[in-house]
């Protein structure tokens, strides 16, 4: 007999030594970042191993699997298309700023493909067998979003700086090339001219702070210049550092990767949980599995802004490998909202469970039929930043009633997070 | 991080001048980003990103020096390209330089203009 209750706890938890990442009461069951593993084990680590080349990905993988026995707590995702340098990929091929290249949908499902690895104790309370479940997941993304409006803002003032120290460089290898510069001393003492120079002939008008910025920007440059001056050494140097002013662009708008894609994305996942009962990877059996997919509408924020406003709608149909006569299909529907200072999640999924039977007729004729039974969760998670290293988080809902998944449903009500800087700043005695 | 590898192009040309107003436009072909610099008798007079349309007054017997940095998109075997196009009062000269460097990331170009 099924019972339906609504849960609703308040449970406050004082974090006192929580780490910086801090334990907020995030919904992100149905959100397109999740990663399949850990969403099958109804984890939401706070520190995932993300490794970008084969390697480390290799080592990791090998401190988490110690002999035959699995330790406990792994969280590992990686996407192998990262692992190898991609010379023929550019930001605005990828970000879609280059409309004149244009991305099939294979190359979208090679770039996002990821696996993912998860563990967790699997140990029963009540003897001191020692169990583990591993989670193996995959997803991809079909539709990859269009780069947002503070990305494109971002990415070209990146481009107009490098273009003016480009120039600033380019004005200063002149008048070395024309003998105008002829010692340290006078490369220095060009700096201020060379940077007046390029912001009074600039063909278009910058903002005042742009001089100063400039100026920092070459003297930065010119400080990594050794030895003594002479002409061809002094224009190898500069010659060379014009070349690298690319580098710090593309740091700068690898930092905005998760704020970086807007619009429709559409993302489908798999994963399976094995459970070994003993710790030993030698016996394990297979245990949940469910393929899943979200499409996320994601809104613009205004430029300047770290806000995100996200629609989800999801569809899932999972099993379970020890019992494969029922079959249960979700369908959900998520919104977030994110500001600077608060976040709010409302997430509804429908869950509707299917058990396939054979029953035998009167006419002595087995029949295959199936009987149908529905089940759903509501919640809502609000977090309000009180200070940087005060949050509170309210979370309420009503969890599945019973479930293939993530069956640890209970979440708590009201969370207060303090998290302690992982840094302390001293002030310097004056 | 890889090695940025550039190219250098050396052009010389010549432009007949008419009046004293010049009008100079510099255009770069397959070019993921350009940023350039002109210079009159060794005075900068415009500098910036992108395409450019400048005018400005000149005298016969003064060197125009154009200076373009061309980042070319990557991949493929595109031929980095620049074109000058020079007016005042009479005839539009175009000077055109396209050069099958193709496996370099940079073609910088240093146009000397003679203006007769």
């Amino acid at each position: 007999m099924r019972k339906l209750s609504l849960t609703l706890l308040t449970v406050v938890l004082l974090h006192l030594f929580a780490n910086a990442q801090g334990t907020s009461a995030e919904l992100d069951e149905l959100n397109t970042p999740s990663t399949p593993a850990f969403t099958i084990l109804g984890l939401s680590p706070t520190d995932v191993s993300r490794p970008t080349l084969a390697k480390p990905f290799l080592m990791d993988l090998a401190n988490g699997l110690d002999g035959k026995s699995i330790a406990s707590d792994i969280a590992i995702e990686t996407a192998p298309f990262w692992w190898f340098p991609q010379h023929e990929l550019t930001f605005e091929k990828y970000y879609g700023l280059d409309t004149a290249s244009s991305f099939h949908v294979l190359d979208y499902v090679q770039q996002s493909f990821s696996f993912s690895l998860a563990t967790n104790d699997a140990s029963p309370d009540i003897d001191s067998i020692d169990s583990r479940n591993i989670a193996f997941g995959v997803r991809f993304q079909v539709l990859p979003g269009k780069p947002s409006q503070a990305f494109k803002t971002n990415y070209n003032y990146g481009l107009k700086r490098k273009g003016l120290l480009e120039n600033t460089l380019d004005d200063l290898i002149y008048k070395v090339e024309e003998d105008e510069i002829q010692s340290l001393e006078g490369l220095n003492n060009s700096i201020a001219t060379s940077v007046e120079n390029i912001i009074s002939t600039h063909q278009t008008s910058l903002p005042e702070s742009t001089a100063d910025w400039l100026t920092e920007e070459v003297v930065e440059v010119l400080q990594t210049y050794s030895g003594d001056f002479e002409k061809t050494k002094v224009l190898g140097f500069l010659n060379a550092e014009k070349l690298k002013v690319g580098s710090s662009i593309n740091a700068q708008l690898i930092e905005m990767e998760t704020l970086s894609k807007v619009g429709w994305m559409w993302e489908f996942a798999a994963a399976a949980v094995l459970n070994a009962p003993t710790n030993n990877i030698e016996y394990t059996f297979g245990q949940d599995w469910a393929v899943w997919s979200t499409l996320t509408y994601r809104l613009d924020s205004k430029e300047g802004s770290a806000n995100f406003n996200d629609f989800n709608l999801m569809f899932r149909y999972g099993g379970n490998f020890q019992n494969d006569q029922t079959f249960n299909t979700d369908i959900g529907l998520s919104w977030a909202l994110s500001g600077n200072n608060h976040s709010l999640t409302v997430e509804g999924v429908f869950r509707n469970y299917t058990t396939y039977f054979d029953i035998e007729g009167v006419d002595g004729n087995v029949y295959e039929t199936s009987e149908s039974e529905a089940t759903w969760r509501l919640a809502l998670a609000y977090q309000y930043r009180i200070t940087d290293y005060l949050n509170v988080a309210l979370t309420l809902g009503k969890d599945y009633e019973n479930s293939t998944l993530a069956s640890n449903g209970f979440f708590s009500l009201l969370n207060l997070n303090l998290v302690l800087p992982t840094k302390q700043e001293l002030a310097l005695k004056q | 991080m890889s090695e940025v590898s550039s190219t250098l192009f050396q052009e010389q040309g010549e432009y007949s001048l008419s009046s004293g107003e010049l009008s100079i436009q510099v255009i770069a072909a397959n070019a993921h980003h350009t940023t350039f610099s002109i210079r009159l008798n060794g005075r900068l007079i415009k500098n910036g990103s992108g395409d450019v349309n400048v005018i400005s007054l000149v005298t016969a017997g003064e060197e125009l020096y154009i200076k373009a940095n061309i980042h070319k998109p990557s991949g493929g075997s595109i031929h980095a390209g620049l074109t000058v196009k020079l007016k005042d009062a009479g005839e539009e000269k175009v000077l055109e330089y396209t050069h099958p460097a193709a496996d370099y990331e940079i073609v910088e170009y240093k146009v000397k203009i003679a203006l007769v």
